[in-house]
């Protein structure tokens, strides 16, 4: 294992932590069909890596608390719900409704579901190079999460951008999709958690390796990725179909364009990739 | 026919920048500080053809009070983005090579910087969003649906900025900062 004291392992490891998602990053952001995006597609994923220490700094506030159940089904759930993914999606979701939905850049509905995914990256960088930095072995640590955590980010980015495109056509403030647009992912992301959680407190006690709920909580965890999975192509499927999301919004349409001869006047629609609906 | 004082002393505008009427228009509140700072910045570069091939930066230095004493809140306010989230980042990433240097004073340098540049930076982002806006939307009708949203402040975003300052520096001060507790 290579150990981090020296600044080239230490830039070297960074780089393996950082890498998944900047190279999402930098596929959305040099990207044609995203090109009136540019700008808020880096802001988005800044807004994300801004939004994570303070987020890991409230849940540190009651952590301690956690730690102190005993029952590992118990803890690991709370560990998995309250302490990451209820402040978690709640930073991400302050940062989407605050600032990512009221961009002027913004055109379509289906926008938010690019932009709310690159808010869950940028949150996913910061969260890997905390990881990878405190981790005893962190090649392994770094490889595990570019396929594992940080899909997942991305995974619940789309299930919250989905909403959000929703939430957009809504004539008026709408509570309920408003709440589907938290809980949603938050779900997703606790039930992705709280396997993890599980297993590593089985592993600190290494003979509980032979339990059933080892087996148990390592169903658990590929059925929260297959859920994941199932849930952002269900995402896909449906946008396909909604020509009022990946069409241009109301606000630059006939709204914005202000009458009919303005509005065919207007620059067409950019065609979303296939894959995204 | 005569033209009035008032309209003598307008400094000529290269066609691409915007007059300082469109520039007050965009920062709507508090707007006659921020056209008077343009206006003061053309009449001292009263080139016509500024910017119209490459566009210099509008750096003037000039103190103004909030960007000084609440700088991310404001540049949040202010939809400057990219620059509230890098004045967000930065203290924390300079606490984590120099561990200590928030009580050394790299807050108070980024303060005082904002203080200095601070209307130079909002009438920069003024004059490139309203250049956005001309050449992505060819027609008056979808330009000004997009200055619409662009312009003006965002009450939200300032709260939001201010939230994450306090939380960010809370959490470094306290030491609850990653690895250790995320």
């Amino acid at each position: 294992m290579m150990e981090l004291d020296s600044v080239y392992w230490r830039l070297v490891a960074a780089g393996a932590a950082a890498a998944p998602a900047t190279a999402m990053l930098i596929y959305f952001g040099t990207h044609h069909a995203w090109r009136h995006l540019r700008e808020l597609i880096w802001i988005s994923f800044g807004l994300g890596f801004s939004v994570a220490i303070p987020i890991a700094g409230i849940a540190a506030l009651y952590a301690p608390r956690i730690e102190g159940i005993e029952s590992i089904r118990l803890q690991a759930a709370a560990v998995a719900f309250l302490e990451a993914s209820i402040p978690e999606e709640l930073g991400k979701l302050l940062v989407v409704t605050c600032i990512v939905l009221r961009h002027e850049d913004l055109r379509r509905p289906a926008d938010a579901i690019v932009l709310t995914v690159l808010v869950g990256l940028g949150f996913a960088t910061i969260e890997n190079l905390y990881y990878v930095f405190s981790s005893e072995n962190w090649t392994e640590t770094a490889m595990l999460r570019a396929v594992t955590a940080v899909p997942m980010h991305g995974t619940v980015g789309i299930v919250m951008g989905y909403f959000a495109a929703r939430w957009l056509l809504a004539p008026r403030i709408a509570p309920f999709i408003l709440a589907a647009m938290f809980l949603a992912p938050t779900a997703l992301h606790g039930f992705y958690d709280y396997p993890v959680f599980a297993i590593q407190q089985l592993l600190v006690a290494k003979d509980a390796l032979s339990q059933p709920a080892y087996a148990e909580f390592q169903g658990i965890f590929f059925a929260s990725i297959a859920l994941s999975a199932l849930s952002a192509l269900a995402v896909f499927r449906s946008v396909a179909n909604m020509p009022t999301i990946t069409g241009l919004a109301p606000w630059f349409q006939t709204g914005g364009y202000g009458d009919a001869a303005a509005a065919a006047a207007a620059p067409a629609p950019l065609r979303l990739p296939r894959h995204v609906g | 026919m005569t033209s009035e004082p008032m309209d003598q002393a307008v400094p000529p505008v290269a066609q691409d920048m915007p007059s300082p009427a469109e520039l007050a228009d965009f920062a709507a509140v508090n707007a006659a500080l921020y056209q008077r700072h343009y206006e003061d910045f053309l009449s001292r570069r009263p080139d016509p053809d500024l910017g119209r091939s490459s566009r210099p930066l509008l750096l003037m230095p000039a103190w103004h009070w909030p960007a000084f004493l609440i700088t991310v809140p404001w540049m949040f306010y202010r939809k400057m983005y990219s620059g509230g989230i890098i004045l967000v980042a930065l203290p924390v990433l300079l606490d984590h090579i120099l561990p200590g240097s928030l009580f050394l004073g790299s807050g108070l340098l980024i303060a005082l910087t904002a203080g200095i540049c601070g209307k130079s930076w909002y009438v920069e982002h003024a004059v490139r969003r309203i250049a956005k806006a001309r050449q992505a939307h060819s027609n008056d009708a979808a330009r000004a649906a997009y200055l619409a949203r662009a312009k003006g402040v965002s009450l939200s975003a300032g709260i939001f900025g201010a939230l994450i300052l306090i939380v960010t520096m809370t959490v470094i001060v306290m030491g609850l900062t990653p690895p250790n507790r995320f």
